[in-house]
């Protein structure tokens, strides 16, 4: 058992629900001069 | 409760938020100031003010207590809202959505798919749908609200109902969206600090999370009889593939709220509020960070609630709150959190319902006059004493307070599962077709919205259970609670209407003349 979940499928959606916010963050740091006053 | 203390706090709440709305009405000056913020809104407030747009009372409390049960597959509702609700929304959707709608000067969702396809009959349509669908969404977050008031602040549920409605429908008639959005940043910032202090406590104190997820899977054996044969297999495993609760948890909690929120008006004309695609971009980041603490805390907390009570009180949740999945937070936060955190959180909830019901009633006002009224010809009523905009505001919110009387208790779940299917049937494939696809034809958007709205309605009064047994109708006209047998009395309508809106508006679209409408449309639609 990883994480303490019996079945891999919910293992996947607790990492997935914490990367998914943590790559939220990653993308908005990149993207954070990109795209102003219309440039894109 | 100590209500010496309580009373205070919720005053000195309500201050700020009375001055955050009139900082919006002084800001308010124009009709686009109104309507869509002046196109200026500050990223962060923009972001902010779709999360808690987003997140009710209803979703953290109650969906929260329904986690309880389910189990940790409710997560898969917390990552599509991340990946879906912001990322899909902002970075993809969003930054068409906004520059596209700027070109056409719209500044409301169904005027942004009326213009879009040239069609006027599109945005009537449009509005005429939210216009009488929405206020059963905006009634059940009230009734949430008011519930919570009753309970918290000893305040009668009569007077707490209409004391909501009228703080509601005053920020929003004086200051519009920029009134609303104001408030809802800040009602975002407290619900932000109480949910990451509350899943960090809640982890805390049964002991870390492998630790709380491993107590959670030895408690299996506990799992009550009648959810077993439903097809529980404990609250670290997925239900049983094809099973009742399988059916309810894949189709209407997970992909009905999941992917329908990608079609709510009151979300996606947010994305017309900000200047640049810049502004949606930084969204992204504290949007994430938001939903995260929203949706995937609560879904954490509900199913290791069970630890907590187990280890206490030697019950489970449900069985704690005397088998009302709606106590099973608050009950929590009664015994795990400390006195200033119950406080607190009353606001939190406060937060929560004024800033989904001031968002709500403002797209259903702008509904009413811009994309209805207007459209017909009707540009003043009454000698033009009073703007067609606030007479929307004061019609919507009388029809969701009538309606949060009529409707019966314990429907929270159906109402936002109808609104967000008929939302995603309705409105996603022309919205994405208008969006991303050249050969998309105004012919193929009009029939798609009759057929996914027709289909996904039908679902719902006569197939699947819940709603159809909660409104009636298909046992008043057939006297049998739904029409069909097990598992379409499980399969949330969204699952079949909305494969079939896309259908029709491909194979329409392919097969009917394109009219060139917008050079800017063709210009932005990628394929």
């Amino acid at each position: 058992m990883v994480l303490g979940m019996e079945d891999p499928i919910i293992m996947v959606a607790w990492i997935s629900t914490v990367l998914s916010a943590v790559g939220c963050v990653i993308f908005g740091i990149r993207y954070w001069n990109r795209g102003g006053d219309d440039s894109q | 409760m100590n209500l010496s203390v309580l009373i205070p706090l919720v005053i000195v709440y309500m201050l700020i938020m009375s001055y955050l709305a009139y900082y919006g009405y002084k800001k308010t000056k124009t009709e686009a100031d109104y309507l869509v913020g002046g196109r200026t809104i500050n990223p962060v407030v923009m972001a902010l003010s779709y999360g808690a747009t987003f997140i009710s009372t209803s979703a953290l409390v109650g969906f929260g207590g329904v986690s309880s049960v389910y189990g940790f597959g409710l997560l898969w509702l917390a990552f599509l809202n991340i990946v879906l609700g912001i990322f899909v929304a902002f970075a993809l959707f969003g930054t068409r959505i906004r520059k596209l709608s700027a070109e056409l000067n719209v500044s409301t969702f169904p005027s942004f798919l009326g213009e879009r396809y040239d069609s006027k009959f599109i945005t009537v349509f449009s509005g005429i749908m939210i216009f009488v669908f929405m206020p059963a969404y905006t009634s059940i977050v009230l009734i949430g609200g008011g519930r919570f008031l009753q309970e918290s602040l000893a305040i009668d549920y009569n007077v707490s109902l209409i004391l909501l409605a009228l703080i509601v429908s005053i920020y929003v008639i004086t200051g519009g969206l920029k009134a609303v959005m104001y408030t809802d940043a800040f009602a975002a910032i407290v619900m932000l600090v109480m949910m990451a202090i509350f899943v960090v406590i809640t982890y805390n104190a049964v002991g870390g999370v492998v630790s709380a997820h491993n107590s959670l899977t030895a408690l299996k054996g506990l799992v009550p009889d009648a959810l077993v044969e439903q097809g529980h297999r404990g609250w670290t495993s997925m239900p049983e593939f094809g099973s009742p609760m399988w059916w309810t948890l894949v189709s209407t909690l997970v992909m009905g709220v999941g992917i329908g929120v990608l079609a709510q008006p009151q979300l996606a004309m947010r994305c017309m509020t900000v200047k640049d695609n810049r502004a949606l971009y930084r969204s992204v980041l504290v949007g994430g960070i938001f939903i995260f603490f929203m949706t995937g805390a609560v879904f954490m907390i509900g199913p290791i609630s069970n630890v907590y009570f187990h280890n206490t009180q030697g019950e489970i949740a449900i069985n704690i709150a005397g088998g009302n999945v709606d106590l099973v937070i608050p009950i929590l936060i009664n015994e795990l959190m400390p006195n200033w955190f119950v406080y607190l959180f009353t606001l939190t909830a406060l937060s929560a319902v004024i800033s989904t019901v001031s968002s709500l009633i403002h797209v259903q006002s702008t509904s009413f006059s811009e994309d209805i009224l207007k459209k017909l010809g009707v540009h003043s009523l009454f000698g033009n004493k009073i703007s067609l905009s606030r007479l929307g505001v004061i019609i919507g919110m009388v029809a969701a307070v009538i309606l949060a009387y009529i409707l019966p208790g314990g429907v929270i779940a159906q109402a936002t599962s109808f609104w967000f299917g008929i939302c995603a049937a309705g409105f996603l494939p022309v919205l994405i077709g208008g969006l991303y696809w050249k050969k998309s034809t105004k012919e193929a958007a009009v029939v798609s919205m009759i057929v996914g709205f027709a289909v996904s309605i039908i679902g719902f009064l006569f197939f699947h259970q819940k709603e159809a047994a909660a409104i009636g109708l298909s046992n008043a006209l057939f006297g049998k609670e739904t029409l069909l047998s097990f598992p379409m009395t499980h399969i949330n309508p969204l699952i079949y209407a909305l494969p079939l809106s896309t259908l029709v508006f491909i194979v329409v679209s392919l097969t009917s003349k394109k009219v060139e409408v917008h050079q800017e449309v063709n210009e932005e639609s990628a394929v």
